[in-house]
């Protein structure tokens, strides 16, 4: 039944899978060994742990650990994704001559992942696909007027594209490198500002600085409220997006396009307008200040969303509605079987873009908390800068931005395509 | 077995009964309902529609409709004090007291934001994705990481600018340090131009080189939208214009500028003018680079019209009695200005711009 090549994938996916939860497991191990060092140190201590019966071990030893770990990681957690796409073409063995090409490819990256059992398995796999699927040739008449130097030209051309392409992508890549290694510099090394550090050797990537964010500015605090809102917002916003966008696609009640069309108009206001009076509401009539209320329940609603959902329960087929009725469906039964499994993928990108702008927000929380309550946005901006001084520690504000933006990342690179499709909809960020 | 019997017989009557008992009280209830004519409520569409529509709705009255009645309202009351919602009358004095000097500072930092940094970004942005238009292999690649800035936290990436702005251990600095040493820096030297470190963001720093600082993060993070939207845009315009100008032999400038261009000028037109508005509102990136001061430590202001808005409130300015009204006055301002562009941009929907 099994034939050979599912069984290589199911090994090279078991393998990546342990080698992933081992270096997470060792990772987060030397990560409760470190030490925290003392408020206002001025100069790096060069400290040394005991750990499984090593004695004296130097930091550097561990922060090489640490890198190796993360660099693993890395690597293999898209092969690992990309494996388990593929296992699904291997199985109906739909697969093409490219499969075979990506695989060895994907060996040859496993390499450096240390994975030295995925790596042979899956140049094993890809070697077996290539000879299966051996290469088709066509042989193109050459016309009068594809001449060589058209070729060579057309070839320069594309040269320069990918190299302006590529300036621009550095462009954008290099505020997040700048970011990741500044959060991994020790203060010996940020402060040498003389040359110019463009990498880290693994021995002084100083992992110890996002536990010092975490702890010392009660960076873990925040994280913790901007999750709490973020959760409550995101249920409450599906769930009344649901109904209001049910109500104003399938009911037929008078009155209907009058409310819709006046929740239209009020998108075009500017939410500054607003936020002055909610701000009397929330402090003085309903008395929220500095309460999780108060960042929560203006924001379960949002008439975008209901516009947006709206645009993709009209497109299922009224006829559908109507054989439920007949059948003596109710409306809240049909809209829990029939509607939501529909409109999945618009849900999936209103959960994603709900949560994202909570995880972004930083007016609001600003205006209606304090300290205790703040988010994460305002914790980065005034956590690390010295009140007395003002003076920033530049390396535990990166650490800390570090942390609030990798997660976005993650998320954003496995649901790209939810998120481009909401954001194409709805305007500006503001 | 026997007892276990008749108690199972018992339960069931009771059950029956019970049953009984409940539908008698709820024909009573209907009877009673349909007799005062309010039953036929519970059986109209236009209850049940108002039932789904209620959670969204109750909320959007209390936190977006009424508040815009009661701004319009506010930034006309005089002396409001919001703990126990007194005013001595009405006056037109907020609006005059909110364009002071300053005021007029936000409304110049604001234009320049808006009116440098959009259509600088909107050029760049076409010509990056008429670009990544004629690329096949890695273009998901190059569309994923051009799109990571608008997914990422306005604050932390400007902070991060903020670094690499530093006088001491900025990124540009070390750059501009190491150009101006090779022969690049000797070329400019001959036209009297020296490349050395600059002064971007701190004490030092002139209103020029805060509002450059300011203006390449503006047009950093909005470059992903607008590819985005461009790129989307370009993909639909149809390929035989392209087949039929190469056909011709027309050069790439050329097909730029009468075809691409033309035909997607609505799209240009509908990015500038909701880029416009997003600029008008610009308030988080200053925060991100200058702090909520707004402000250089050598004292340049930079801060636009949403900060006026927003000082009035924060801080237990919000205490005071009248500074609400005043905010409410500018942010009604703020709205005047957005809305003649929401106008042009209905007006530019309805005429569809094309060639």
């Amino acid at each position: 039944m099994k034939n050979k090549l599912t069984i290589y994938s199911i090994i090279t996916i078991f393998s990546e899978l342990v080698w992933i939860i081992g270096s997470l497991l060792t990772f987060y191990y030397f990560y409760r060994l470190l030490d925290v060092p003392e408020e206002d140190q001025i100069f790096d201590v060069i400290r040394s742990y005991d750990f499984l019966g090593f004695k004296n071990v130097p930091e550097t030893t561990l922060n090489i650990i640490m890198s190796t770990c993360v660099l693993i990681l890395l690597i293999s957690t898209p092969l690992l994704v990309m494996n388990y796409k593929n296992h699904h073409t291997l199985k109906n063995e739909t697969y093409e001559r490219e499969t075979g090409i990506y695989l060895i490819i994907a060996g040859i990256l496993s390499i450096f992942s240390l994975n030295i059992f995925a790596t042979v398995v899956c140049i094993l796999t890809g070697i077996t696909i290539m000879i299966k699927k051996p290469r088709v040739k066509i042989k193109f008449v050459e016309t009068e007027f594809e001449k060589k130097d058209i070729k060579i030209k057309s070839f320069v051309n594309t040269l320069l594209l990918f190299f302006f392409l590529s300036i621009v992508a550095i462009i954008v890549i290099v505020p997040f490198y700048w970011m990741i290694l500044t959060s991994l510099m020790s203060k010996s090394n940020f402060s040498d500002y003389t040359d110019m550090n463009l990498y880290l050797p693994f021995s002084d990537m100083y992992w110890i600085n996002f536990k010092e964010a975490l702890t010392k500015a009660d960076f873990g605090l925040y994280i913790k409220n901007t999750l709490i809102v973020a959760f409550t917002t995101t249920i409450g916003t599906v769930f009344t997006t649901i109904l209001a966008a049910f109500a104003f696609s399938r009911l037929e009640f008078k009155g209907r396009e009058m409310i819709f069309t006046t929740l239209l108009m009020t998108m075009m206001v500017p939410g500054e307008l607003y936020v002055i009076t909610n701000f009397v509401t929330i402090s003085n009539t309903f008395h929220w200040y500095n309460t999780f209320e108060a960042l929560i329940v203006p924001f379960i609603t949002d008439v975008f969303y209901i516009f947006f959902l709206r645009q993709t329960f009209k497109q299922i087929p009224d006829s559908l509605y109507k054989a439920a009725k007949v059948d003596g469906c109710s409306d809240l039964k049909f809209l829990m079987r029939v509607m939501i499994p529909i409109a999945m993928p618009t849900l999936i990108t209103i959960t994603i873009l709900n949560a994202l702008g909570t995880w972004n927000a930083y007016v609001w929380p600003r205006l209606v908390t304090e300290s205790d309550h703040y988010l994460v946005s305002i914790a980065l901006r005034t956590s690390f800068t010295n009140s007395a001084t003002q003076m920033t520690d530049y390396r535990l504000q990166m650490a800390a931005a570090t942390i609030i933006t990798v997660p976005i990342l993650i998320v954003f690179l496995f649901a790209r395509k939810y998120i481009m499709r909401g954001v194409g909809r709805s305007g500006t960020k503001g | 077995m026997n007892k276990f019997s008749t108690f199972k017989t018992k339960f069931n009557d009771l059950r029956w009964r019970m049953r009984n008992y409940k539908n008698d009280v709820k024909s009573l209830i209907t009877n009673f309902f349909d007799k005062i004519y309010i039953g036929r409520i519970f059986k109209l569409n236009f209850f049940k529609g108002m039932l789904y529509l209620s959670p969204a709705l109750i909320l959007i009255l209390i936190f977006t409709l009424y508040p815009i009645i009661n701004s319009l309202l506010m930034a006309f009351y005089e002396n409001y004090t919001p703990v126990d919602g007194m005013i001595d009358g009405f006056t037109l004095d907020n609006f005059k007291s909110v364009l002071k000097p300053g005021f007029l500072v936000a409304i110049k930092n604001t234009a320049l934001i808006v009116f440098v940094s959009v259509p600088i970004s909107v050029i760049i942005s076409l010509f990056i994705s008429v670009m990544l238009n004629s690329v096949k292999f890695l273009k998901s690649f190059f569309q994923t990481i051009f799109f990571l800035p608008y997914v990422t936290n306005t604050i932390a990436i400007g902070l991060v600018f903020s670094l690499m702005f530093d006088f001491d251990y900025g990124l540009i600095n070390s750059i501009l340090e190491f150009v101006g040493n090779t022969f690049v820096g000797d070329f400019f030297d001959l036209f009297g131009v020296t490349i050395s470190p600059l002064h971007w963001k701190d004490s030092q720093a002139t209103y020029a080189t805060a509002m450059t600082t300011l203006l390449i993060y503006t047009i950093w993070g909005s470059l992903a939208f607008k590819i985005m939207v461009f790129t989307a845009g370009l993909q639909n315009i149809d390929k035989q214009y392209y087949d039929a100008a190469k056909v011709d032999g027309t050069s790439k400038w050329r097909i730029f500028t009468k075809i691409t261009v033309p035909l997607l000028s609505p799209m240009i037109a509908y990015i500038t003018i909701t880029s416009f508005i997003g600029a008008f509102k610009s308030y988080t990136t200053v925060v991100a680079l200058f702090g909520e001061t707004g402000r250089t430590a050598g004292s340049v202001d930079l801060r636009t019209i949403v900060f006026y808005i927003y000082g009035y409130i924060m801080n237990g300015n919000a205490l005071n009695p009248g500074e609400l009204s005043r905010g409410a006055a500018a942010s009604l301002m703020l709205f005047g200005i957005i809305l003649v562009f929401t106008v042009i941009q209905m007006y530019v929907n309805k005429k569809r711009v094309h060639y």
